[in-house]
């Protein structure tokens, strides 16, 4: 439903025309650019929207996004470190103040991180809620190095 | 609902912005607005692809306008387009005397010869410099002295360089790797091939009034790298070119520029052979050397080209004129030109030129730029039956007395220090403002940075007097008009406009001055407080002429050259000068008074 503002408040320059959504859905494009039959690409919608969202903040690098240096979660960079040297702990915080700070969407209610030293792997579980929503949603991630 | 994306913007977060603006609109992704999203995301590659490909764009656009340029292989080349040549390097100058002691050898020639190429060595405050003669100069035999007079030397080091005229292609460019070199000094001869002695020396392009097919002439210009590159004509219609097969031998000077300017202390390097001995060359009376000079910078390529383009190579206009003097003579650092419709007195028929040397420069260099002037540019490129006066440019000086109030408790500095630092902005200001002609001076943002010297100045106000000096024939009486740049005050019954500095006239020591409510001119004594004369002359205030009647003072006080005559001017917030006054500091004369401002004191501007 859009709502316009009148004569006199259109000086608000583009907050003239303000989209209002019927619900607190959320919406976002499908990362594995799968194509549906019609060709678009596939949608994510509500709790797998979020999930994707947070997973994407997770993996993702410091440096990486253009001109937000300290984005992400910075967690593949552990297992460049020697194994002795990093704590579980030490993984699940980073992942929590991660998500604190860049999903409003969610609220953290726990993170388990298993560190597989001979594996050079760390297996992450993230629980956490969707605001709007209320539901819960257990995500499971394994970190690997590539090489 | 808007469904085009708006894409002026080149900062990343404003493009970013515009393409969420454009999803705020669609009701098919509302996950846009998250960071995390995958959508953000893909926003993300857009944005930093448009912004990069902005960015490129925008420098690609600024770099293909003369105005806008930041690269100075741009300027240089939008520089060329317009017909300018930036100029290089220019090396360091001196005039030396020689000499050489033959005293009882037999057989000795009646004339020798210092030769082009003669080293010397000399230094400044920074580092030890290589001169090079210039020119070969003769010298008699005088009892077995030979003396080499006015040897004219330029720091820097020779190099050669030779190419080979490629048989295939007869249309080339030479290349010469280096940065530093001073084009002026470029001499480039031409062999038929590779063997043979005989040469042909080519001439610059720009001392070329025609070109046809057969004029030898070699053009140089800055490539983009900074180095340089010599071009000859095509051999059909524009200029000689070098025959296929040919040898090209190119000497010029690497040099240090205005690094090397000030050095003294000249010593040869090299010895003088005469009849197959050698001998030691003792350097005589020399003066410091000057008018080295770096390669012109991007703002001043800025500036001049567009002014020489303006001229067209002719000189029509003041502007034309300027434009010539900057650019062909950088030991000249300013110029003021104006016709002598405009000059006072009139003077129809003439172009008037004033130019601003460097501190140090001698009466021969500035001589020998004029005569440059007038026979290299003038005669070929001005209008007929025009002639050309040069004056010296006329110094004014400003005396300033500023009053300032404080507040003592905001500084732990005394009164004097307060004084100090506001002196000393004051000169500050002036070297850098001004200085220079067609500067003018405006007291208002001089009171303002006066101001904020310190923190615990609350206010300032400032008087102004404009000041010419003269020298006057001592013991002779005479008529001076002296010509003040602007319009003096018009007298008044309480303080005089004009005032002199001291000189003795028949036997006292005196002053001359206005009398009060009058533009008559009278000598007073001061330490009597007599007038001694009146009536020995009158100032016209509104066009700034004072005239002395048969004046004749025996001195001058202080044992100085020069009467110093302080005018109150019309306009005391903006001395605006004309032709060729420059407006500077007297120092001397100049004063600031602090006063402690309380806080049941009333300050009255």
């Amino acid at each position: 439903m859009a709502k316009n503002l009148s004569l006199e408040d259109k000086n608000l320059g583009i907050l003239s025309q303000m989209t209002v959504l019927s619900n607190s859905s959320y919406s976002d494009i499908d990362l594995s650019f799968t194509k549906r039959k019609n060709g678009d690409i596939f949608k994510k919608n509500d709790a797998a929207a979020v999930k994707q969202a947070v997973k994407n903040l997770v993996l993702t690098n410091h440096y990486e996004k253009p001109f937000n240096m300290f984005y992400g979660g910075n967690v593949t960079r552990l297992l460049f470190d020697l194994a002795d040297d990093v704590h579980s702990g030490e993984v699940e915080t980073q992942i929590k103040e991660t998500i604190e700070n860049y999903e409003p969407r969610v609220i953290v209610l726990n993170i388990s991180a298993k560190i597989k030293g001979q594996y050079n792997s760390c297996s992450v579980t993230i629980t956490f809620q969707v605001i709007s929503t209320k539901e819960t949603i257990i995500l499971e991630t394994d970190i690997a190095r590539l090489r | 609902m808007a469904t085009n994306i708006t894409s002026t913007q080149l900062d990343f977060d404003q493009i970013k912005s515009s393409l969420k603006t454009y999803f705020a609109n669609s009701t098919e992704f509302s996950d846009y607005d998250f960071e995390t999203s995958g959508l953000s995301n893909i926003l993300d590659v857009l944005a930093y692809n448009t912004h990069f490909n902005g960015l490129i764009a925008n420098l690609a656009t600024n770099e293909s306008f003369l105005n806008t340029a930041q690269l100075r292989s741009s300027v240089v080349s939008h520089a060329e387009g317009l017909g300018y040549r930036p100029k290089s390097r220019s090396a360091s100058k001196s005039t030396i005397t020689g000499s050489i002691d033959l005293s009882g050898v037999a057989g000795r020639p009646s004339t020798t010869t210092l030769p082009i190429g003669t080293s010397f060595s000399a230094s400044n405050d920074t580092s030890n410099h290589t001169f090079i003669s210039r020119e070969a100069v003769t010298a008699n035999d005088v009892s077995g002295l030979y003396t080499f007079a006015d040897i004219l030397v330029h720091e820097g080091t020779q190099k050669t360089k030779t190419f080979l005229v490629d048989s295939l292609s007869s249309n080339q460019t030479y290349i010469i790797p280096d940065e530093n070199i001073d084009t002026s000094t470029l001499d480039v001869k031409v062999f038929n091939n590779p063997t043979t002695n005989a040469y042909s020396t080519y001439t610059f392009l720009d001392d070329a009034i025609t070109v046809s097919a057969i004029t030898e002439y070699y053009d140089v210009k800055e490539a983009p790298n900074g180095h340089y590159e010599i071009n000859f004509g095509d051999g059909v219609s524009f200029g000689k070119s070098p025959p296929v097969g040919g040898k090209i031998l190119v000497t010029y000077n690497i040099v240090s520029g205005p690094d090397a300017n000030g050095s003294t202390t000249f010593s040869a390097v090299s010895t003088l052979a005469v009849n197959g001995v050698t001998y030691n060359i003792s350097v005589g009376k020399q003066i410091a050397s000057h008018s080295g000079t770096n390669r012109q910078s991007i703002d001043q390529i800025k500036k001049l080209a567009p002014i020489q383009f303006s001229s067209q190579q002719r000189l029509v206009t003041p502007l034309d004129y300027k434009g010539m003097i900057l650019s062909k003579f950088p030991n000249a650092t300013d110029a003021a030109v104006w016709g002598g419709e405009q000059n006072v007195p009139k003077d129809y028929g003439k172009v008037y030129m004033s130019l601003k040397f460097p501190e140090g420069t001698t009466d021969a260099v500035k001589t020998s730029t004029y005569d440059q002037i007038k026979t290299s540019f003038t005669d070929n490129l001005s209008i007929m039956s025009i002639d050309n006066v040069f004056v010296e440019p006329q110094i004014t000086y400003i005396e300033t007395t500023t009053e300032f109030y404080y507040n003592d408790g905001l500084t732990s500095s005394t009164l004097s220090t307060l004084e100090t630092l506001v002196d000393s902005y004051i000169s500050t200001y002036f070297s850098t403002n001004l200085g220079k002609f067609e500067s003018k001076f405006r007291r208002s943002p001089l009171l303002t940075g006066i101001d904020i010297v310190d923190r615990s100045i609350l206010s300032s106000k400032m008087d102004i007097k404009i000041q010419q000096r003269f020298s006057p024939t001592l013991g002779t009486s005479k008529s001076y008009s002296i010509n003040f740049p602007v319009a003096i005050a018009a007298f008044n019954g309480t303080s005089h406009t004009i005032t002199s500095s001291g000189f003795t006239y028949r036997g006292s020591s005196c002053i001359f001055r206005n009398k009060l409510s009058s533009n008559a001119i009278e000598i007073f004594v001061p330490s009597t407080g007599t007038v001694l004369e009146t009536g020995i002359g009158s100032y016209d205030n509104i066009n700034g002429i004072l005239i002395l009647n048969t004046f004749a003072p025996t001195t001058i006080v202080g044992g100085l050259a020069e009467i110093k005559v302080s005018a109150v001017p019309q306009n005391q917030a903006v001395v605006s000068p004309l032709r060729n006054y420059i407006l500077t500091l007297d120092g001397g004369a100049s004063r600031s008074y602090g006063n402690i401002e309380h806080t049941d004191q009333k300050i009255v501007l």
